[in-house]
């Protein structure tokens, strides 16, 4: 008892406090609070790079594009059709620490640092980005990344005039601006000087008030350990929530991550949570839990260099050995499942017919097509990310299981929690060391080049599909996106959009989509402007408390 | 020397072999291979135990210590720790475990006098199987129950049940020690000469029996505060406490070895610690002890 | 050693740990529809097509096959580490016993995390010399379980050897192979089972605590992981059904192994 009083009253820092304020939990912690750099895990990171930061445009609810951090901008053409576009920026922006202002340099520097970051390939529609991701995959000398970082499309005309271009026309880039956060401005002020770890420390440690932020709320600090992040107002921010009468910003708003978060939500200790758990969504629903259909896929893919999965035509009769309904039936309360691969509510979608000429669930000829192959007397092993997910991937990835062993593929199942790395692991003789592994692809605006990023050349998909044929059909992919991204015409850009997917789904058959996902959660009432949009991002750049919350309390 | 200073310098041989002994396996492991396509880790974590671990130098494993000392960062600047988070962690870890040892103490003492008591009558069978039900249950089951009611309420309530829920096993396994240590000693002469001498029986368990028990209960300290610190891994998991046990969870998970290879001889030393305060309160109620000296 | 000599107890839990084994192995095994299909406790949640019954009881030969192969494996060691030690005496025994307690003192859960995670990069690096993912986790479990038996082996060798009759024996001219052979051996072998048993549980426990941390990969799988797996359906509605037979039947192993376990420890120490 002695040791009792003395633990708890000895010092005033020992024994957790829980934040005041609002509470969020979240499914997983950001993997990195640097956006320029960022990680291939990002949607972890989402929900933080959203309340702090700002792009150069913004996303209206109807998916159009509004002004952001630019007021207005001209879009121009150049001889050799390259797309310039000049934005002019918002002049009354000022970062969180409330005199740096925001200038044309900020992205400059951000960009060419996201330009070597993890994920560098969401960049490489600037003019002169190739040249800097084929630098660094040959482990090209500082100097030349330097030079040739300065050639890229990114320049600052003025303080507040950026100039960027494209190498090719993008009638998706303005969307993507808004919410990609790899386009977001870094306070160049603050890492000039600096070594890149003293930057990376920067972003990832936050202290003293830094990494400064543009948005409504700002780091204050990201415990590791305790796996929560603590967001405070910023009130320097230009983008201020929305207030009503009696309505008032967050003071201090905290990021968790907890074993145990619907029980601590029922008991009212949190203000939001995702409610991902079958056994949460399979018993009684309450009332305030809400479904939001997610723009995303849920896809089997295929290591197309390791046999027997080398040839297309076992993949695609893989792909036509899934009973998509029978595969989601009775998971989830509601579930979209699906053979193609873009959503079909997404503007640019295959249509019906497309659609229907895509392989699907055709059990006789998926098992005529597999017997005989050689092969496939191994066991082919399937890689699945380890650990909680709205998906639910276990009983996903044990009924793909049992369905391919009734066409006479034995699978293994290898749950883990290193994915990534897992995915990208290559052996000694050349491929990469899995068979077929699950992944989930979500959209990050509403437009199909988004879903097809990840299976460009230098996309993260690891399915080794651009050696496949002499690198003939991911070039002809890659024209056939080029080109739809150019096209005005909405019907013809869809055509080739379609054209483009039957590439990867039908003729390459590098993956077999399985379903559409939705996200459930549950938010208070007195908690304003907090959303899970069609992106699955957890929304937090316009929450407010409405005045009962601040009575609850 | 004396036989003191010999068993302290045996103790704490033990941090320094650890200490290098963790360095080697994890410098040795397969995690980085020559060519960087082939990799296994992402660049920053390989770039990380390139700085931190101080491969092929020699003394490189002295480096993490430097790095620490110096007050610089180990492992990606998103998931390493510095100096002073490791200690911060340590302390509200070291905190939970005091508190669960003292818990655990009581514990043995009831359960000892308990089974003292039942072991004439039909409950005995209570007395056998309460231990199997005790280590028969991991301590993540115990904490997700109790969690719901105390997480995120603070005034230490987490770190409380924590220490609770991980002192439960600990204690009845030192209880069931005790106990026999009890069931030997009240066997003795000497307690029926105080019985028969009048005294009451309590008395004579309190005054007589236990001091005659406690070296016994301090032979086990070590073993259970090893136990304690592991329980408090799960337990600070689901309490949601940002101590010691989630930091190195979290590190060996991420793959941050330069912080296992501090955090785990960080973990030896603080046993390392206990075994030295064990040591202490030994010479001071084991006359034993301190005659074995002179 | 003859059937006379154990006790009513050890009986009782001996039947208890081979009945469950056998029982979940066939069940698991042999008769897979059994389970599949009357299981009054439902589908499980995460394997919607897998009943509770199916996934705790008949995982629960694989973690007995772990629990023996780690007990038996880490008290082969630690048999071996004392005799040893007490073949080499003097200060070889005494550094021996350092180390011995040095790795006892490491936490079981903690060390295990750590050779996981380095078994598992050399399994992925094909570097692993044959060893699955089931024979990676048991000597884990082994490398980790070998120092407490080695502890008390050799103090039980210790006080075997400073008995009258082995002195004499000593003194009639008896080599060492002899002596171990003819005195210490039939004296140490109900000691030998005792503590095997008893670091069946522990072996079982510590594979559950590191599934609950995500750690191990254990195919198939087995009862200490599935409850490390789903232990989060208890703060649910109906989870309870997930977990608590999972729980139940790990302290019904627990009892089995203990009680035998103490009651030949403590027939040992009678005799």
């Amino acid at each position: 008892m002695l040791v009792l009083v003395l633990v708890a009253g000895g010092c005033g820092r020992c024994g957790f406090q829980p934040d005041p304020g609002v509470k969020v939990v979240v499914p997983a912690m950001p993997t990195t609070l640097d956006w320029s750099y960022s990680d291939p895990n990002s949607w972890a990171n989402y929900p933080v790079m959203l309340a702090t930061q700002r792009g150069l445009t913004t996303l209206a609810p109807d998916h159009s594009v509004q002004p952001g951090l630019a007021e207005r901008w001209e879009r121009s053409r150049t001889a050799s059709s390259q797309e310039v576009y000049t934005f002019h920026l918002r002049q009354d922006v000022r970062w969180s620490d409330g005199v740096t202002p925001l200038t044309a340099q900020d992205f400059v520097i951000g960009w060419h640092r996201a330009l070597q970051g993890r994920e560098r390939g969401e960049l490489a529609d600037l003019v002169g980005a190739e040249t800097v991701l084929a630098l660094q995959e040959k482990g090209a000398s500082p100097e030349e990344l330097k030079a040739a970082l300065a050639r890229t499309g990114v320049e600052a005309l003025g303080p507040h005039t950026l100039r960027v271009t494209l190498a090719r026309p993008r009638s998706y880039f303005l969307a993507r601006l808004a919410n990609v956060y790899l386009f977001f401005p870094a306070p160049s002020a603050f890492l000039a000087d600096r070594s890149e770890e003293e930057v990376r420390d920067y972003f990832d440690r936050p202290r003293e008030g830094h990494p400064l932020a543009l948005g409504p709320y700002r780091v204050e600090s990201w415990d590791r350990a305790g796996e929560r992040v603590r967001l405070v107002h910023n009130p320097h921010s230009a983008f201020q929530p929305p207030l009503g009468p009696g309505e008032r910003p967050a003071p201090v708003l905290t990021l968790l991550k907890s074993e145990i978060g619907p029980a601590l939500y029922e008991r009212g200790r949190v203000d939001f949570v995702f409610v991902d758990s079958a056994v949460a969504l399979q018993g009684r629903r309450p009332d305030d839990l809400q479904r939001e259909p997610l723009l995303s896929t849920y896809f089997l893919a295929f290591n197309t260099e390791r046999p027997p999965l080398d040839r297309p035509e076992v993949r695609r009769a893989i792909a036509r050995a899934i009973d998509r309904e029978a595969l989601m039936k009775g998971l989830l309360p509601a579930a979209r499942p699906s053979h193609v691969f873009l959503p079909p509510e997404l503007p640019g979608a295959a249509s019906p017919e497309e659609a229907a000429r895509l392989p699907h669930f055709s059990p006789d000829r998926a098992r005529a097509e597999l017997a005989g192959v050689p092969g496939l007397d191994r066991p082919l092993r399937l890689v699945f990310r380890a650990g909680d997910s709205f998906v639910p991937e276990v009983a996903i990835a044990e009924r793909l299981a049992a369905q391919l062993a009734a066409v006479g593929v034995r699978v293994t199942l290898d749950a883990r929690s290193d994915f990534s790395a897992e995915v990208a692991r290559r052996t000694a003789e050349g491929p990469r060391a899995y068979d077929l592994y699950l992944r989930r692809m979500g959209a990050d605006y509403a437009h199909p080049n988004t879903f097809f990023t990840l299976f460009e050349r230098n996309g993260l998909h690891q399915t080794g599909w651009e050696t496949q044929r002499g690198g003939e059909p991911m070039d002809r992919f890659e024209q056939l996106l080029d080109a739809a991204d150019a096209e005005p015409d909405e019907a013809r850009s869809r055509a080739l959009y379609a054209q483009a997917q039957a590439v990867l789904l039908d003729e390459m058959a590098v993956i077999a989509p399985l379903y559409h996902p939705d996200r459930y959660f549950r938010t208070r009432a007195s908690l304003l402007g907090v959303d899970v949009d069609p992106f699955n991002f957890l929304s937090l750049r316009e929450l407010r408390l409405g005045g009962t919350l601040a009575e609850a309390r | 020397m004396p036989p003191a200073l010999i068993r302290l310098g045996r103790q704490l041989v033990l941090v320094p072999i650890v200490a290098i002994a963790s360095y080697f396996l994890m410098a040795a492991l397969p995690l980085t291979t020559a060519d960087d396509a082939k990799r296994q880790v992402a660049p920053e974590v390989l770039a990380s135990y390139r700085r931190d671990l101080g491969l092929g130098q020699p003394l490189g494993f002295l480096r993490p210590w430097e790095k620490l000392f110096r007050g610089e960062r180990l492992g990606t600047s998103a998931q390493g720790i510095t100096g002073d988070e490791l200690l911060w962690k340590l302390s509200g870890s070291v905190g939970v475990g005091l508190v669960a040892l003292v818990l655990a103490l009581g514990w043995a003492l009831a359960f000892a006098l308990l089974r003292a008591r039942w072991r004439r009558g039909r409950l005995s069978v209570l007395g056998d199987s309460l231990p199997a039900v005790a280590f028969g249950t991991p301590v993540f089951i115990p904490a997700l129950l109790l969690a719901p009611a105390v997480v995120e309420r603070g005034h230490l309530l987490p770190e409380l049940c924590a220490a609770l829920v991980i002192s439960v096993w600990p204690g009845i396994f030192l209880g069931t020690l005790v106990a026999d240590a009890l069931d030997t000693e009240l066997a003795r002469d000497y307690v029926r000469t105080a019985l028969g001498k009048g005294l009451s029986p309590r008395s004579v368990l309190w005054r007589h029996v236990l001091p005659n028990v406690l070296p016994a209960l301090l032979d086990a300290v070590g073993p259970v505060a090893t136990s304690l610190l592991a329980g408090s891994f799960a337990a600070e998991r689901v309490f949601g406490l940002p101590y010691f046990g989630q930091l190195y969870v979290l590190a060996v998970l991420q793959k941050q070895v330069a912080v296992v290879v501090v955090a785990t001889t960080v973990f030896a030393s603080l046993l390392v610690i206990v075994g030295l305060a064990v040591e202490l309160v030994r010479l001071l109620v084991d006359p034993r002890a301190r005659e074995a000296r002179t | 050693m003859s059937a006379r000599r154990i006790p009513t107890r050890a009986w009782v839990g001996l039947v208890l740990l081979v009945g469950l084994g056998l029982a979940s192995w066939l069940a698991g095994r042999v008769f897979p529809e059994a389970l599949a299909h009357t299981c009054p406790l439902g589908m499980d949640p995460t394997h919607p097509d897998r009943t509770v019954c199916e996934l705790a009881f008949g995982g629960l030969w694989v973690s007995l096959a772990v629990g023996l192969a780690a007990g038996a494996l880490s008290t082969v060691l630690g048999l071996g580490v004392a005799m040893g030690a007490r073949a080499a005496g003097g200060a070889v025994e005494h550094q021996v016993l350092r180390l011995v307690d040095a790795v006892f003192a490491l936490p079981d859960v903690l060390v295990v995390m750590v050779l996981q995670l380095a078994g598992q990069s050399m399994l992925d690096a094909g570097h692993a010399g044959g060893l699955g993912p089931f024979g990676l986790m048991v000597v884990s479990l082994a490398l980790v379980g070998w120092a407490g038996p080695a502890r008390m082996f050799r103090n039980r060798l210790a006080t075997l050897e400073g008995q009258e009759f082995i002195a004499a024996s000593r003194a009639l001219g008896a080599g060492r192979w002899h002596l171990l052979r003819v005195h210490l051996w039939p004296a140490l072998r109900p000691f030998v089972l005792a503590v095997f048993l008893s670091r069946l549980p522990t072996a079982i426990l510590t594979e559950s605590t590191v599934s609950f941390f995500g750690i191990a990969r254990m195919e198939p799988m087995s009862l200490g992981r599935y409850l490390g797996t789903s232990y989060a359906a208890l703060i649910y509605e109906g989870g309870a059904r997930v977990v608590l037979p999972a729980w139940g039947l790990l302290v019904l192993l627990v009892l089995g192994a203990s009680l035998s376990s103490q009651a030949l420890g403590a027939g040992t120490r009678r005799a």
